[in-house]
Formats: structure tokens, sequence, C-alpha cells
């Protein structure tokens, strides 16, 4: 009991730390943990393990209650392409890199695909908060990091099967794995659903469905050979369908946050071991990280119709080794396939990259990058435009604004970065250019200072003050929700249309309707 | 247990059943040091739950009421059972901490039922609560002197009062810490985490655990130690929040706890015993009716409102389970206390479930028969009956964002009875309307916000999932509902959920768009 005090302490502060300095709290904690083991109150290494184990399994279990694959239902080729030759690309680079620094053929495949996926944690807290979930790298990346996480649990059943023996036992862990695939299929489709509907009364029985789905996921998979890591995660893509996801979110949400902080101080404290080969290791290792993911995915994304600032946007924000892939070296080392050094070098690079996610893809990076990007060699003509009404961004709402414009005899350009949107438009007869609208060379490009008008349509603050800064006089009208934003454009110069005042007044009008007819 | 809980059997009930089928009955399982290092975790974090639960405001219309009946309740007991144990053969200290045992009610198994029933904020639901909270003090009482007598190594002489004092010393000690931490302490660095809620959230586990450790080390229960800790946080304005986020967390670790009791019984040893459990349980289950029979109507509260208290704290507690564990680990009572205390337990929180659930009918009947009027009480009183929560007929507004803010805003001025709910504490500051404090994504948080019986709910929140999971118990509870989309993809699946209205203020800002564009003269008017 004083040592789960002292971990949860320990992580108290870690969270306070990584709330302070505004960076994930993984990172934050599996340091600590480390400063920790180094202390004098350093708890035993039993009963770190013990807590690792729970963690993983509500760790992974929490991962496989994400995947749903309705989220990026309109995106799939593209998150597939994406997903695998990245993982592929990178697992191997990562495994060729390890091999070079003197690591054997195995221990150098652990270390080259536990570094090849990147966290789903700290991706999806980024798009949160950076409101990024709904724009089209947004999808693509979550997309991408569920793939990643199916195919990592693949390579961990593949690896962890019988090294020796005859071909039936060989066999055994990943026909386990098909066989537990398919219950989980069924469970999501057909059984749980039904079952939550019969069940829907509180949210303890609920709790107990989930927890029973994990355990009974967790015991089948032991007696059929499958790795534990990969019942837990099928146990939680049977729980994945909507409404059941939604309904146990919320509950597990409390367990995962309990167990994901003390997994991550335990770990901290089972990387005593590490010297300085390993640091300097790791910092290679970080660098092949940040230099190989960004350009591959971008490459991908672009050829998959993404947009360059997409691409590299999705690469950045991907650039980070995940909490699975610790998962997926904690289990090669307690199944014996590596040892504490591997283990360590893994930890410490996921580590490194998490904490510098926040740092690194940022829109001044993302610019930096587009500079560099080969497109942006070539000089783009500027086009005959003079007394014009730029779109910029067309958004749910485009043709609303489109169309009076036209009508009204306005020459009108549409920018837009979303292929889809283009080519409707393009069947539609409305000029329009694909781009981003924020970029100052696209604005050079589309003579947006000779403009009469400027509409943006476009999430992104940073972007609309960069509009409204290179418009310079020209009259830039910005759509925005929140007040805060309203008043930074108009400061800036712009025009705020408010849309939560549009709401307000349109809802008002439905609701008075309400009120009548009950 | 998911079995049992489709023919309506408390989760205790099953989890005990589970322990006795897990272990008694088939060998599978025995229990081991984790198991008992989880099922104090989860003894803590329940502790913990209801520190945080204990708030003046729910002992102020029915304090005075609660307090009488709560103690006579006690006192009567502990003599009433004292004695009938030990008229049914058991010696004194037996008698004893069967009496004690058979004292307290279960919070959890009461307001587990009257939620499902929707009566908790009955008279006699804030009743019953009450007295549960009244006995909760009781409780840390005895289980003071019970460390104390762990502690002293006996029941005699000098050194029970040592260990009595002691006792009583540390827990004067860690009560003075947690309040002075409660007042000075904790409320600015809380205060600065708090829109955090994952950040909050360990925070206050790691509070919990910190004074779990200071009490261990006081030799003071860890129960004790963590109601301390939980009384220090529940006078934050982020209390209810915690309670919702801890009470996941603490249903799982207690689940293994209530397993792991039912690994620990003897049913041969009950087997042996069962005229006395059948006595008791029976006992347990009419004595509680009876007795607030004879003193909620000297309140001026009715005959009815004093039988559904009475019904609804006919069990014995989880308490009672730790007391003689306490008891039966300090070797001052026989193991076979445990078996007796742990059937009766069973029997009673499984009858009892039973009996909330048709109080009402149950008491019409008797009524009918006329066995209450020995009692000479109040008559039914319907005003009293139909005392519910004022929330019915409201508009709960989830996420204060702008568009939040500015919908709670107007409709309160329209006079409406608005709910503004967001987990962020600072994004509830300065609204007109009343606030709620937690994540929608609990159902107890939208139960506590009157969802069945709001006229509307209006969701301004950007994520899609939680968006969705809010139409969803819309859909459910048969309520009206207006659902903010952020994007036109989510609109498909809100439409299949039944959404009354989507907000689309993308769209809608196109509207103001174009009226600022005529007033420019850029459009014709």
């Amino acid at each position: 009991m004083i040592d789960l005090a002292l971990f949860l302490g320990v992580a108290a502060i870690g969270y306070a730390i990584a709330f302070r300095l505004r960076i994930p709290s993984i990172p934050v904690l599996i340091l600590l943990g480390l400063a920790l083991a180094l202390s004098p109150l350093a708890p035993g290494q039993a009963f770190s393990r013990d807590i690792l184990e729970l963690g993983i399994a509500f760790l992974v279990f929490s991962a496989g209650i994400e995947l749903a694959p309705r989220r990026f239902a309109h995106q799939t080729s593209a998150v597939w392409w994406v997903a695998l030759l990245q993982f592929i690309i990178m697992g191997f680079i990562g495994t060729f890199c390890a091999e070079a620094l003197g690591y054997g053929k195995i221990a150098a495949i652990y270390i080259g695909f536990a570094l090849s996926a990147s966290s789903t944690i700290i991706v999806i807290g980024h798009l949160r908060r950076q409101q990024q979930m709904f724009q089209p790298f947004g999808r693509l990346v979550t997309g991408v990091l569920l793939v990643q996480d199916v195919a990592l649990i693949l390579l961990l059943t593949l690896l962890t099967a019988a090294p020796g023996g005859d071909l039936l036992a060989k066999a055994q862990a990943p026909i386990g794995l098909l066989a537990l695939g398919g219950a989980s299929v069924f469970c999501h489709y057909h059984l749980l659903p039904r079952l939550v509907e019969k069940l829907l009364s509180d949210d303890e029985t609920l709790l107990l469905l989930g927890l029973a789905t994990l355990f009974t996921f967790l015991g089948v998979g032991y007696l059929l050979g499958v790795p534990f890591v990969a019942g837990a995660f099928l146990a939680g893509f049977a729980l994945s369908a909507f409404p059941v996801n939604g309904l146990l979110r919320g509950l597990i949400g409390s367990l995962t946050d309990f167990f994901q902080a003390l997994f991550f101080t335990a770990l901290g404290t089972l990387l005593i071991m590490t010297d300085l080969t390993t640091v300097w290791q790791a910092a290679l290792l970080t660098m092949m990280v940040f230099i190989v993911t960004p350009p591959i995915v971008t490459a991908v994304a672009e050829w998959r119709g993404q947009t360059s600032r997409s691409g590299i946007e999705s690469g950045l924000l991907l650039a980070q080794t995940s909490e699975l892939g610790i998962v997926f070296a904690l289990t090669g080392w307690s199944q014996g396939h590596i040892g504490e050094t591997e283990f360590a070098l893994i930890a410490l690079v996921a580590s490194i990259t998490m904490t510098l996610t926040p740092i690194v893809a940022t829109d001044a990076v993302t610019w930096k990058l587009l500079h560099w990007h080969p497109s942006r060699r070539r000089k783009l003509p500027r086009l005959d435009l003079e007394d014009h009404v730029l779109l910029l961004g067309f958004g749910s709402a485009g043709m609303w604004t489109a169309k009076p414009l036209m009508e009204a005899g306005y020459k009108i350009l549409v920018i837009d970065d979303d292929p889809t949107v283009i080519a409707m438009l393009s069947r539609t007869k409305v000029p329009c250019l694909r781009g981003d609208g924020s970029d100052p060379r696209v604005l050079e490009m589309v003579q947006a200072r000779k403009a009469i008008l400027i509409i943006a349509a476009i999430p992104k603050l940073s972007d609309l003050l960069q509009i409204i800064q290179y418009a310079q006089g020209v009259r830039v009208v910005a759509r925005v929700l929140e007040e805060t934003e309203a008043q930074v454009i108009e400061k800036a110069g712009g025009i705020a249309i408010r849309n939560a005042d549009a709401a307000e007044f349109e809802f008002a009008k439905w609701f008075e309707n309400l009120n009548m007819r009950t | 247990m998911i079995l049992a809980r489709m023919i309506r059997l408390p989760s205790i009930v099953a989890c005990l059943l589970a322990g006795l089928m897990l272990g008694p009955a088939t060998g599978i399982i025995e229990n081991s040091e984790a198991l008992m290092l989880i099922s104090e975790i989860g003894i803590v974090l329940l502790l913990f739950l209801v520190g945080l639960e204990v708030s003046i405001e729910k002992f102020s219309d029915v304090g005075k009421v609660a307090l009488f009946a709560g103690l006579a309740q006690v006192v009567a007991t502990i003599l009433l059972g004292g004695l009938f144990a030990w008229l049914l053969g058991f010696d004194v200290k037996a008698s004893l901490f069967l009496s004690l045992a058979f004292t307290f009610a279960s919070t959890v198994v009461m307001v587990k039922v009257l939620t499902d029933k929707n009566e908790l904020d009955s008279v006699y639901g804030r009743i019953a609560v009450g007295i549960s909270l009244v006995q909760d003090l009781v409780v840390i009482f005895v289980l003071t002197i019970l460390t104390g007598l762990g502690t002293s190594g006996g029941i005699e002489g000098g050194t029970v009062a040592t260990g009595l004092l002691k006792a009583f010393g540390g827990m004067g000690l860690l009560l003075g810490v947690v309040l002075l931490a409660s007042k000075y302490l904790l409320p600015k660095p809380f205060s600065w985490i708090a829109s955090s809620p994952s950040t909050l959230f360990i925070w206050s586990l790691s509070w919990c655990f910190a004074v779990v450790s200071l009490a261990y080390w006081l030799n003071l229960s860890l129960a004790l130690g963590a109601f301390f800790a939980g009384l220090s946080l529940a006078q934050l304005p982020y209390s209810r929040d915690l309670q919702h986020r801890i009470k996941p967390l603490m249903n799982f670790f207690v689940a293994i706890f209530f397993v792991s009791l039912g690994l620990g019984m003897s049913p041969s040893d009950a087997s042996a015993e069962f005229f006395p459990i059948l006595a008791f349980s029976l006992f347990v289950i009419f004595s509680r009716p009876l007795i607030l029979l004879l003193t909620i109507p000297r309140m001026n509260y009715s005959q009815r409102t004093a039988f559904l208290t009475g019904i609804t704290i006919g069990q014995i507690s989880e308490f009672s389970f730790i007391f003689v564990a306490m008891g039966v680990g300090a070797g001052l009572i026989p193991s076979q206390i445990m078996a007796i205390t742990g059937m009766v337990g069973m029997i009673t929180i499984a009858a009892s479930s039973y009996l909330i659930l048709y109080n009402h009918s149950l008491y019409d009947w008797l009524h009918r028969l006329g066995l209450l009027k020995v009692f000479y009480a109040k008559k039914a009183n319907e005003a009293e009956i139909d005392q519910k929560s004022d929330l019915t007929g409201h508009i709960i507004i989830v996420g204060m964002n702008t568009l939040g803010r500015l919908l709670a805003e107007k409709l309160h001025s329209r006079g409406e009875i608005v709910i503004a709910l967001d987990s962020d504490a600072r994004k509830l500051v300065g609204l007109p309307c009343r606030t709620l404090l937690g994540s929608s994504e609990y159902m107890d948080v939208l139960l506590e916000a009157g969802l069945p019986h709001a006229k509307l709910l209006v969701s301004a929140l950007r994520i899609e999932e939680a968006n969705d999971l809010l139409a969803f118990r819309c859909r459910q509870f048969d309520v009206h509902c207006a659902i903010h989309v952020v994007d036109t993809s989510m609109a498909a699946n809100l439409l299949e959920l039944d959404v009354d209205y989507l907000m689309l203020p993308k769209v809608d800002g196109v509207k103001l768009q174009t009226r600022y564009l005529r007033t420019i003269g850029v459009l014709p008017s």
C-alpha cells in the first residue's frame, strides 16, 4: 500500500509538471519513475512488474475500444497506404539501424518495429487540443494510428509464436489469434451491442460487462497461446462499436487514467540499467524517427490525394514512438527475445519523441518544412485577377456564399485543399483552385491584394491571422465560433462573423416551435 | 455476475456468490496476497468515496430526523441484537460483534437501488441516506475502537485504554491534519489543475493514498484514513465530479474485494449455523422498519415515510464484513462469525433489494391489512410521497464554449430552468443559471442533471463521440435534443439517432455573413 502511495505521489508530481510545461505526461512519468528508482525510496521490482501487467491490459484494452472502423470510412485507401507503408519502411530502416548499432537480428526487429508505430494517446490528445479532429489530415492520422496498432499486434503474435517445435506448435498462436479475432468481430457487430441494449440500466453493469469481456478474452487467449496483449486488444475491439464504446469510454477512462499513471511511473523504475551507450543510441534512433517519418508520410499522403501541408502536418504528428511500442518491447523482454538494454533503449526513444511532439508538430515547423518541399521551388504564376472575391476554404456552406456573389455579378475564386470539394466545384462550373488558402505563395498567385473581398472559412486562427496580415487593407471576412477568436480577428483588422450568434438565433426559432408543439 | 444482474441481483451479492463458486465450491481460485492488496485498495476507495459524499447540504433538510432516527436505530439494534445473539447462545464478545455488524446499512446498496428506482430524492430516500451518513460517522468511531483493540492485542486491562487513547489521539491528529489541509493547503493547487480532469483525478487519488499512508503510520485503519481524505476533498467544488470519476475505479476494486470475501467464506461452517443465520437475517430485515416506525412518526413524518425508510435500510453493510474481519484478524472472535455475517449479508442485501423495488405495494398491502395500526402513527402524507427533485421540464446545456454560454444565458433570460454542464469549473463561472460540474460521459452526471425529466438537452460540444452518446442517451429517455454539428460528416449518425435539431453554426454563420454583405453593399439588399 505504501509503494502504491509512492507511485501515485510521483505520478501526481509528473502530471503537475506536464500540466505546467504543457507537454505530454507520459515521458515525464517515465523520467520521474527513473528518478524514483535511483532514490532510497525505490520500491521493489516485483511490485513494479505487477503494476505493469495490469497497466498493459488496460492500456491496450482502451486502445482497442477506440478502434472504430467507421471513423476513417471516407479515407480508407489513404489510411491503409500511409499506415502500412510508413510502418513497414520505418520498421525496416529501424531494424537496419539497430543491426548497424550491433544488436542481433531478433532484437533489431523488435527495436525497428517498436519505433515505427506512433502514439495514439499523444496524437489524439494533440488533435483534440488543436480542434483538428475533423480536418482531412486529422481523420487520416487517426485512421493511421489504428491500423498501426493492429499491425503491431499481428507482428507481436508472429514473433511470440513458439520459436522451436513443430509446425503445429508454431501455428498455434496465429490460428488462436484468428479464432479470437473472429470472436471479437462477432462480439463487435452482433453480440455486445444487443447485450448492451438489454443491460442499459446502470453504469456498474456496463463496467462489469466491459471487464468481463476483457478477462474472458485474456483467459481464452491464454488457452489458445495468443499473447496477452493481443487478447486485451481484441477485447477492446469487441467493445468498440457504437453505442457500446461510447457508454464504456467514461467508465473505463477512470481505470485507464489510474493504470496509465502507475504503468508509466513503474516503467521508469525499470530503466535503471540505462548507461551512456544506450543514451547516445537513443539519441541516434530519435533522430532517425524524426528524419524518416515525416518524408515517408508526406510522400504517401500526397500520392493519396492530400496537400503538401496536410502531408507534412501528418508526418510531424506521427513522428514519435507509441506506448504500444513500449508494450511490444516489454512483451519481447518478458519472452526473453530482447534484454533490459534493448527495452531501455526503446522506452527512452519513446520518452524523448513523445516529449518533442508538441514542439515539433507546430505551424512554425510545418511552414519551415514546406519551404523545403520540392513543389515550393516551382514559381507559381500570378493569375490575371483584379476586383475579384476570394473564397478561402469552401467548407460545408460554401455554396451559399458563392452563389449570391456569382448572381450579383462578382468574379469569384474558391481555394480549397480538399480534392473532393475541388472536383465538385469543377463539375458545377464554379471557378476554383486546389491549394492552401492561407499560404502566402498561393495568396500571391491569386492576387489577393487586388481582391475587393476575401471570405475565409478556415478553422485555424493562426491561418486567418496570416491571411489578414497578407491582405494588407483588403477586407477579410472570417467566420468563427469562439468569442475570443472573434476579438483577435477584429483586433488584427479583420471582420469577424460570429457563428455562435447565428446558431443561437436559428436555435431560438426552432425552440419557439418546439414550445408551441409541446 | 452479469447473469445475476439480469435478474436484478445486487452486485455485492453477485460478487459474493461468484467468490463462493470460484473458491469454496470449485477451488479454482484461492485468496492470495495480490487479491488482498486489491481488496484493501477497494476498501480504501469505497471509504474515500463515502468521505467525498459527506456534505452538510445533504443533511440540512432531513438532518434532524436522520440524526435522531439514525442514533435510535444504532442504539436499539446494538442492544436488541446483542441480546438476541446472546439468547441464541453466542458469548458476550461474539454477541457484541454480531450486533455491531447488524447495526449498519449499506449506503452502496440503498443508493444504488433508489437511483435505479429514481427515488433517491424522495423524502424517505433522503432520510435513508441521512441515516446512512450518521451511521458512517458511528462506523468511524467503532473502527477507531477496533483498531485500538487490535493494537492492544487483547480486550483487557490498561493496554486497551492505551490502545484506545492511541487510536483516538491518532484519529484526532489525522482529522486535524486533513481539516487544516482542506482549508489551507488543498483549495489553491486543486483550483490550479481543475481544468485538467486527468490531473485532478490523479491528484485526488494521490492525496487519498498519502493520507492512508499517514493513517497506517499512526497505526490507524486504512479505511479511516481514506474516509478522512475524502472528507477533506468533499468541500471542494470539484468533489461531485471526482465522485463520478472515482466510482468506476472503486466498483472494479470493490468487486474484487467482495469476490475475495466470497472466496474466504466457509459454507460448511455456515450450514452448521443455519438457524442463527436465518434468525439474524429476519432480525435485520424486520427490526429496522419496526424501530423507525416507532421513531420517525414522532418527528412529524408519516407512517409511510417511516416504513419505506426502514425497508430501505433493511440490510447489513459492507462495513459489517470489515468489522467482523477485523475482529477475526485480532483473534477476538472465531472465524465462524465471519461465515454467519457473510451469509446474513447475502440474504439481507438480496432480500432488501427486492423489498425496496416493491416497497410502495408492500406498504399499501400492510396498510390495508391494518397491521400498522399498532404504531399509532401519522397517516400517509401524499405531499411527502410526491416531494421529489424540482428538476422537471428543464433544459440541460452541455459544453460551455461560446455557443453553450450564449444558449444558457438566452434560455435563462426567457424564464426557462437551465442547467449548464461542463467538466471545466472555470467555464461555469459567471453563468446566471444553475450549473453542474462533471463529464457528460457519466450516466450519473446526466441523472444528477435530471435528464429523464428534462424537456430538452442541448449539446454545444465539439466532440463527435460525446455528441453521439448524448443523442443516444436522449433517445433512451425520450428527451428532445439539439446537437452541435461540427462537421457535416457527423450529421448522418446523429440523424440515425433521432436528434430533433442539428445546430449548424457554420451554415448559420453564412446567413449572418450574407446580412453583413448586404449591409456593406456588396450584395443587393
